[in-house]
């Protein structure tokens, strides 16, 4: 039994191609037509644009790297909006996923040390004090827990469970959780190595889905105990994550893996699964992964909205669980599901079609899925504010 | 009564492949012998000595699409990982349901020596150097996939890497599933193998340390288990006392390492039938921060010394 649940989110932060920030993003999905922005040769991914009065703002170098920049910035908002002016006294932990935000990402040391040349070890050892999720600690002075995983699609939702499971086991009072990511050129190359980029922007669940389109960004919540005296902004209902153990990269073509992390979280949010208001689908528009997801949907909640948003973020891979759980907060605080852009014509294979327009409705709840290179699964149910 | 306990072991590293090659190293004092080797580097020639993991025997009837498919290091968690498994298996007697095993795997680096193979390539070749099964077997969790997929492990799978703090997060995720009823049995392996870029690094500084690598694997059970090696007794992230930091007390058998304190907790599991104490395994960051693990005797063992010796 989990002592402090339901678990408050008292604040989100967010930065994607979507928009900078909650409200932008709000207006884009509910108030705005959006004009998604078009995949090319040159252009070959979603990109955030950095903005010099970040670096100003928060007293950052210039050399520090898009997702830490981009991961503070979200925290910040995050931490604003939870009212959270300062940490000290509060035991904070920090739980973040990402791919480049723990890796060994010096391009231009790799390219120098590969062609024979002598570089200096400088980079190298940047990586050590780069970990984004050490870098969040150490900037807002977090005395806590502090984790980086690297789960692929899965890491953002994965880094949210963790979260909850630290304030389940009173490590902290609160946690900085999420995820962030940038594209590098090896990571783009890699993906298109496996043909699973497609040549134009996303097309999720959509008969003529061509593949996936690469995206950064950033997604934080701030998680609390129920027992928290601030406002909720919603509630973490229940988490579940399993592994396939099928494929190195495709997931189970009858989505068994998401079935039971599914099982588990319901179980956790102590709810029937015909309580869910909305689906918010991994949806990268990949051949194998909607096919897989399609399945689950119609074979146990047919009638459920479904809502797919790559095509605004782009796939932001360890960023995309937990951007991905900021814009279904979103969603349940307007009470609307924005349009699934990139979707227009239903696969009768699939058997799902997201929103083709903006839905106003009453949810009270939702699950966010996410699917992970490596057969992870990972299922978040999110609730409004209590 | 329940806790969470140590029930099989697995390890790979300069001394050999084996948990028996560790204990006869360690009883025995018998330190592997580094290798070297000499960098260019602006300030000169300068030499770099390190363990290596030898050659890792793989199982017979692992298919060879699979091996050719796993990095070196992946290769060093599957070997720890399979002991571990089946050392469990043979001490405790226990089957555990797939769906109900959980996976994590602890490093600093994962394959940095694949992943940089794959950038070479596309360095050197352009797009079309972009090789989709390099690609694949780099990733960070490529290592737990092939895990999961090798042992048939459908619980929940996780890859943490957060340098000097990768140990206490991997055995710490690993005890909260357990704890939380998420799991009941957690395989956790951890490690690093030393990569080009780490060496070339190392060649650049002052300090005679021997670079090192290696895995260590853990099966995590919560049942109080006659057969058990040794309790986690609780894993921290806070501040301890000055006279509680540990130093590495082994690390002359398994080389330096970010994710080395883990071989300490093993070595610890393995002397607590000995030394009958509990013992704390701690770990500093470059900026100050802590993190700890307590290993203990299994709660069924009532006379045990409670003095808490740091290494």
């Amino acid at each position: 039994m989990q002592r402090f649940w339901p678990y408050k989110i008292t604040g989100t932060g967010i930065l994607s191609r979507a928009g900078i920030g909650c409200e932008e993003t709000r207006q884009n999905f509910f108030e705005r037509k959006f004009q998604a922005r078009p995949i090319t040769p040159e252009q070959t991914f979603l990109n955030v644009e950095v903005r010099d009065e970040w670096f100003a703002r928060f007293d950052m170098p210039k050399n520090t790297s898009n997702w830490n920049l981009m991961a503070l910035v979200a925290t910040q908002e995050a931490l604003d909006q939870a009212g959270l002016k300062n940490l000290k006294g509060l035991r904070v932990g920090v739980s973040l996923g990402s791919t480049v935000g723990c890796s060994n990402h010096g391009v231009e040391f790799s390219r120098s040390f590969n062609s024979g040349e002598m570089p200096d070890p400088a980079p190298f050892y940047g990586h050590f004090k780069s970990n984004t999720s050490q870098f969040l600690a150490r900037y807002f002075g977090c005395a806590g827990p502090v984790q980086m995983v690297s789960n692929a699609c899965t890491s953002g939702a994965d880094s949210i469970a963790t979260a909850a499971s630290w304030l389940e086991a009173d490590l902290c009072d609160l946690v900085i959780c999420g995820g962030t990511e940038g594209v590098l050129p090896q990571i783009y190359q890699g993906f298109r190595s496996l043909m699973l980029t497609s040549p134009t922007l996303c097309q999720p669940f959509d008969k003529n889905r061509q593949g996936l389109t690469l995206g950064e960004g950033a997604g934080i919540l701030i998680l609390e105990k129920s027992s928290s005296p601030r406002a909720s902004k919603a509630t973490l209902l229940g988490f579940g994550s399993s592994s396939d153990a099928f494929h190195p990269t495709a997931p189970h073509p009858e989505a068994l893996g998401l079935d039971r992390a599914i099982k588990k979280t319901m179980k956790m949010a102590r709810l029937p699964l015909e309580q869910i208001g909305f689906i918010s689908a991994h949806g990268t528009g990949t051949s194998h992964n909607d096919l897989a997801e399609g399945k689950w949907v119609l074979r146990n909640l047919p009638r459920t909205e479904v809502v797919a948003t790559k095509g605004y973020t782009g796939h932001t891979l360890a960023a995309a669980g937990a951007i991905e759980a900021v814009l279904t907060i979103l969603s349940l605080q307007e009470q609307k599901l924005p349009v699934s852009l990139g979707f227009e014509d239903p696969d009768e294979e699939v058997g799902v079609s997201p929103t083709t327009e903006v839905v106003s409705g009453k949810y009270q709840t939702a699950l966010s899925f996410s699917l992970g290179f490596g057969g992870t699964n990972s299922v978040l149910c999110l609730g409004r504010a209590t | 009564m329940s806790g969470v306990f140590i029930s099989g072991l697995g390890q790979i590293s300069a001394v050999g492949q084996g948990v028996p090659s560790l204990q006869n190293a360690l009883k025995e004092n018998r330190k592997p012998s580094p290798k070297t080797e000499v960098w260019k580097t602006k300030l000169g020639e300068r030499s770099v000595s390190y363990f290596s993991v030898p050659d890792v025997e793989m199982p017979a009837n692992l298919p060879e699409s699979v091996k050719r498919r796993m990095s070196r290091f992946s290769k060093m968690c599957f070997a720890s990982v399979a002991e571990a498994i089946e050392d469990a298996k043979s001490r405790t007697g226990m089957e555990f349901s797939p769906e109900r095993m959980g996976l994590v795997v602890g490093s600093a680096f994962c394959s940095l020596d694949l992943a940089n193979l794959f950038e070479k390539r596309i360095q050197l070749e352009g797009p079309v150097g972009a090789s989709p099964s390099l690609f694949a077997s780099s990733v960070q969790n490529s290592i737990a996939s092939h895990l999961s997929i090798s042992f048939g492990i459908q619980g929940p799978c996780s890859t943490v890497v957060t340098m000097e703090q990768t140990v206490v997060g991997a055995l710490r995720l690993a005890y909260d599933w357990l704890k939380q009823d998420l799991a009941d049995c957690v395989v956790v392996a951890i490690g690093d193998e030393n990569s080009e870029h780490q060496r070339y690094a190392s060649a650049h500084q002052d300090d005679s340390h021997i670079l090192g690598e290696g895995v260590v694997s853990f099966v995590l059970t919560k049942s109080d288990l006659e057969k058990s090696y040794a309790e986690i007794k609780e894993i921290g992230f806070t501040w301890l006392s000055d006279d509680q930091k540990s130093t590495d007390k082994h690390v002359d058998f398994y080389g330096e390492m970010v994710t080395g304190p883990a071989f300490e907790v093993a070595i610890s599991a393995l002397n607590v039938p000995v030394k009958r104490r509990e013992k704390i395994v701690a770990q500093l960051t470059d900026h100050g921060e802590i993190g700890w693990v307590i290993v203990g005797p299994p709660l069924s063992n009532g006379d045990y010394n409670t003095t808490v010796e740091c290494s």
